[in-house]
């Protein structure tokens, strides 16, 4: 169908109808992929922007709080106790804040005897079973010191590669903040693998 | 007439892909289908058999949870499992840790997952009153004799709650049919008790 003004030939090739049927089908066919984004998103990966500098100087090292890093986040394997190597870094929820995510690094595992710093109450914690110990590599970090060891079920993602800035491309570094030699004072029980 | 090609397998496929993420991120994020087992939860819950609607849109992150919800957790102590529990205490309130008793010893036949669950052990907390920290919250299994709760693993953070538990369904192992679905939890609102029904009736109130 076309329509034809009476000065000059002006051809419409679709008419509006078409046009407008064409857009919707291809709305609804892009929408129809945002699950598997969406998947991908919540279980393999995704890109993450570092906000704060509990984990100075591994990431985000300027303190001016414009320049953050930019990591990606490894979100498969997140939930599996055993998978997690000591040293590594790791996205998890904050436990006394639900809504918001913490970076922070593994030092200990559970049962192991942790030497704390201030202002955890006590001297020493045996970490419970499948929960983790970890500090930032800034010694102003509000962490496990703050608020105890934290269970596998709050961690999100693993953060194994900065891509941004160019110049500190590549893996984070799995040495940072305090030593787990001089941290882990005793072993209470080893990491049992999963129980069924 | 040709073959079947690439674009034939192709197109069929990523409509597939793209249905199972649907439902997956319905299943994981909106609404989902339960088993529960266990006598925690007795007699909220049946010991097997019962068939829960987590609500897990609403509250997932411990968002809009009220004392007397029942809800889905993480197990703080265990991966890839979930407990069901009630929520008993939320940040600012404060809570006591009873004691927990043993359970009850092992009867010929009983399963293995229903056997030993409480433990009877004490830990730093039994006995005392404990204020619910921000961000946790003190979750309670209704048969406390056999349920491990915050007793034992202390507040537990809201980040990891699962959902809330609308509605159960029974369906027993030797039913042909499941039962009528039930509410689960809302019993909490119904009660317009006040405290002075509590306080002794001494003779100058009468």
């Amino acid at each position: 169908m076309s329509s034809i003004s009476s000065r000059f030939v002006c051809r419409r090739l679709r008419s509006t109808r078409a046009t407008f049927r064409y857009t919707a089908k291809t709305v609804l066919i892009g929408l129809s992929w945002v699950p598997v984004i969406a998947y991908v998103a919540n279980h393999v990966v995704w890109i993450g922007v570092i906000d704060g500098s509990s984990m100075t100087p591994t990431l985000n090292p300027e303190t001016n709080g414009l320049a953050k890093d930019v990591t990606l986040l490894w979100k498969l394997n997140a939930k599996n106790y055993n998978s997690y190597k000591r040293g590594e870094v790791i996205v998890l929820r904050n436990p006394r804040d639900p809504e918001g995510t913490v970076v922070k690094r593994i030092i200990a595992f559970e049962g192991e005897e942790v030497r704390t710093r201030f202002p955890y109450p006590e001297s020493t914690v045996i970490v419970p079973p499948r929960h983790f110990w970890v500090e930032g590599d800034n010694i102003h970090s509000i962490d496990s010191n703050t608020y105890g060891p934290i269970p596998i079920g709050l961690v999100t993602a693993r953060v194994q590669t900065i891509v941004f800035p160019l110049g500190r491309w590549g893996s984070v570094p799995t040495a940072g903040g305090r030593d787990p030699r001089s941290v882990v004072v005793g072993l209470s029980y080893s990491r049992y693998p999963k129980s069924t | 007439m040709a073959t079947r090609g690439f674009r034939y397998y192709a197109s069929n496929a990523s409509k597939f892909i793209r249905a199972v993420a649907a439902v997956h991120l319905l299943h994981t994020y909106v609404l989902e289908f339960a088993i529960t087992g266990g006598l925690s939860m007795l007699p909220t819950l049946h010991t097997v058999g019962d068939h829960v609607f987590l609500d897990k849109y609403n509250h997932r992150l411990g968002r809009d949870i009220k004392v007397g919800d029942v809800i889905v957790i993480s197990k703080p102590t265990e991966e890839h499992t979930r407990i069901c529990k009630r929520v008993a205490g939320l940040p600012g309130d404060i809570v006591y840790c009873d004691a927990m008793p043993k359970a009850p010893t092992r009867a010929a036949g009983m399963p293995d997952d229903l056997v030993g669950l409480s433990t009877g052990v004490t830990n730093g907390r039994t006995g005392k009153y404990i204020k619910v920290p921000e961000g946790y919250i003190w979750i309670l299994g209704d048969n406390g004799m056999a349920s491990l709760d915050s007793r034992e693993y202390g507040p537990v953070p809201k980040a990891l709650v699962v959902g809330k538990v609308l509605w159960a369904v029974y369906w027993g192992p030797f039913d042909w049919l499941p039962s009528w679905p039930r509410q689960i939890g809302s019993n909490i609102e119904a009660t317009d008790l006040s405290i002075a029904d509590f306080l002794p009736t001494t003779p100058s109130r009468r």
